[in-house]
C-alpha cells in the first residue's frame, strides 16, 4: 500500500495505517531528532510527541502526498519547543542521570565511533537550532532547498542563507577542532569517569 | 557546475546577500570562490558521511512505540471530550474550568494540572421534576429553581463525570457534577454544580479575583467577565494572547475548527461545601441581573 493511501486511512482513524507509517519513519525521525537535539533521551521525547501530534492532527493535512514534509515540520517544531522547554526545566546535573535511564542507544562509544564523527557532531552541536536543522535536512536527509524551506516554514532564500551560514560556521569549527581542539580520546576518557555523555 | 552530495546545486542554492556585508555581485563571487575551494567538497562529503554514520547507528526502541500508543489513547480521549463539549453544547469543560480555575490552583501544590470530563452531549434529565434523580446520581443535594424571575426557563440537567489528573496522567480524584441548562430567547445559561476534589480548597474559590460581589446571608457571590478564545488544536499563541493572559480575565481553550472569540460571564459561590458556577457566553444580562439570579438559587435552598 502506498503512503498516500496509508495517510488517507489514518485520516479515518485507522490505527494499523498509523502503525505502518510509524514503522516507515520511526528510525529516520529518531535519527533526525538525535542529530538536532544531541541527546538520545531528548530525541525519544521529540519523536514520541511528533507521532502523537501526527495521529491526532492528521486531519489538518490538506494533501496526502505532502505527508513527509508535514511530518518533518512537526518534528522540527517539536524539537525547537522541546529545546526551549528543557533549557528552562532540567538542571544540567540531571542530564547525565536521564541519559543513563533511557533504553535506546545512548552510549557515546556506540554512536560516535570515529574521531571524525565526533568532530562533526561537535561542530553541528555548536550551531544554533535553526542552522543545525538546515544542516541535518540538507546533509542527512538530503532534501532539496525547496523542501527544506517547506519543512522549516521559511522562504527558499532564507533556507539557502541559513545553509550558507551554517556551512561557514561548521568549516570554522572543524578547522578549530582539527588544529587545536581537545582530542576525542581525551574527552571519551573524561566522559567515562564523570558519567556525562553530553559533550 | 559542482553538485553537492545531496544532489543539490550548491552554487545555485546558497544566497549571499543576508550573510555578507558587501553587494550582491561581490557576495556571489565570494560564494563561487568558496564552492571552487576543494576543502568545501571535502567537507561536504565529510559532513554527509559523518551524519549518516552517527544517525545510522540509532534504532527506535520497542518501548518508544508503547509510549506513543499510550499517549495517543490518553489524548484522543481528552480531545474527543473537549470537541464534544465545544461543538455540541458550546459550553465546554473549559468553561467550567474558567470558574473552577481557582479550585485547580488550590490543589496545584498536590500536583493537579487538569480536569478531564466525560458527559453526555445532551441533557440526561429534561424535566425539573427529575432533579431528585439527578441528585441521587451525583450523590448530594443541590439548590435549583425551575424558572428565574427575569424569564430564564429550565431546559435540562446533564451529568458529567470528571477526574483530576496530575502531570503524569495519574488520577487524583473523581466526582460527578450536575450541569443545569436554562434559556431565555437566544441566551443560554449553564450552572455547573460540583463537590471539590479531595484536597481542593474552598477558601481559594472565595478569594477569586471577582469584578463584583454580592453577599447573600453568609455567602459571597462573585461575578466576573472574561474574554474567551476558542482555538484549533494547533493554534500558536500570539503576543497579544500572551499579554492578555498576563493581565488576566482571558481564557483560552483548544478544540474548535476556527478561532472564536466570545465574552464569558461567570457567577460563582460555595454553599454547604458545594461549588456553583453559572456561565453564559455573550449574554444580554448585566452583572447585577446575574448576581440576582444566583441569589434566587441560594434562597430557593432556604425555602
Amino acid at each position: 500500500m502506498d503512503e498516500k493511501e496509508l495517510v488517507q486511512r489514518m485520516k479515518a482513524k485507522d490505527k494499523t495505517a498509523f502503525d505502518a507509517l510509524y514503522e516507515k519513519y520511526k528510525n529516520t525521525l529518531l535519527r533526525m531528532a538525535y542529530l538536532v537535539s544531541g541527546q538520545m533521551y531528548d530525541a525519544e521525547d521529540i519523536v514520541q510527541e511528533t507521532f502523537v501530534k501526527c495521529f491526532l492532527h492528521i486531519g489538518d493535512l490538506k494533501k496526502n502526498e505532502g505527508f513527509r514534509p508535514w511530518l518533518f515540520q512537526i518534528l522540527y517544531r517539536t524539537a525547537y519547543a522541546h529545546g526551549r522547554k528543557r533549557k528552562r526545566e532540567i538542571p544540567e546535573e540531571d542530564i547525565a542521570i536521564r541519559a543513563d535511564a533511557t533504553d535506546g542507544v545512548t552510549c557515546l562509544d556506540r554512536i560516535i565511533q570515529t574521531e571524525t564523527d565526533w568532530k562533526v557532531k561537535q561542530a553541528v552541536q555548536s550551531l544554533d537550532f535553526k542552522h543545525r536543522a538546515v544542516v541535518v535536512l540538507y546533509y542527512f536527509n538530503e532534501m532539496p532547498i525547496k523542501e527544506i524551506a517547506r519543512v522549516l516554514g521559511c522562504t527558499e532564500g532564507t533556507a539557502k542563507s541559513r545553509l550558507f551560514a551554517a556551512r561557514k560556521k561548521l568549516k570554522d569549527k572543524l578547522i578549530m577542532l582539527e588544529e587545536g581542539g581537545i582530542k576525542h580520546e581525551e574527552i571519551k576518557s573524561r566522559t567515562r569517569h564523570s558519567g556525562l555523555y553530553s559533550l | 557546475m559542482k553538485k553537492s552530495k545531496a544532489g543539490q546545486d550548491i552554487a545555485g542554492c546558497i544566497p549571499y546577500k543576508e550573510e555578507c556585508r558587501g553587494g550582491f555581485r561581490e557576495n556571489e563571487s565570494r560564494v563561487n570562490s568558496l564552492e571552487n575551494d576543494s576543502r568545501w567538497q571535502e567537507e561536504d562529503r565529510l559532513l554527509k558521511n559523518s551524519l549518516h554514520n552517527i544517525g545510522g547507528r540509532i534504532e527506535a526502541s520497542d518501548s518508544l512505540k508503547q509510549r506513543i500508543d499510550v499517549q495517543i489513547g490518553n489524548r484522543s480521549m481528552k480531545e474527543e471530550c473537549r470537541m464534544k463539549h465545544m461543538s455540541i453544547k458550546k459550553v465546554a469543560v473549559g468553561v467550567a474550568a474558567a470558574c473552577l480555575a481557582v479550585g485547580m490552583a488550590a490543589i496545584a501544590g498536590n500536583g493537579l494540572i487538569s480536569i478531564v470530563g466525560h458527559g453526555s452531549s445532551g441533557s440526561d434529565y429534561t424535566k425539573f421534576e427529575d432533579l431528585e434523580k439527578a441528585e441521587a446520581e451525583i450523590g448530594y443535594s443541590i439548590d435549583a429553581v425551575e424558572n428565574f424571575s427575569n424569564g430564564f426557563r429550565f431546559e435540562g440537567i446533564g451529568i458529567i463525570e470528571q477526574a483530576a489528573e496530575n502531570e503524569a496522567g495519574e488520577k487524583l480524584g473523581e466526582r460527578k457534577t450536575a450541569d443545569l441548562e436554562y434559556t431565555k430567547g437566544k441566551d443560554e445559561l449553564f450552572i455547573y454544580v460540583s463537590k471539590p476534589f479531595p484536597g481542593e480548597s474552598e477558601a481559594s474559590f472565595n478569594s477569586m479575583d471577582w469584578d463584583k460581589t454580592l453577599t447573600v446571608g453568609d455567602i459571597t457571590v462573585g461575578y466576573s467577565k472574561d474574554t474567551y478564545k476558542a482555538v484549533p488544536p494547533d493554534y500558536e499563541l500570539t503576543e497579544e494572547d500572551k499579554a492578555n493572559m498576563e493581565k488576566g480575565h482571558f481564557q483560552l481553550a483548544y478544540g474548535t475548527d476556527q478561532v472564536e472569540i466570545s465574552q464569558l460571564q461567570c457567577v460563582g459561590w460555595v454553599k454547604d461545601g458545594i461549588q456553583y458556577s453559572m456561565n453564559g457566553f455573550d449574554l444580554s444580562q448585566s452583572a447585577d441581573e446575574l448576581l440576582n439570579m444566583a441569589k434566587e438559587i441560594i434562597e430557593s435552598g432556604a425555602e
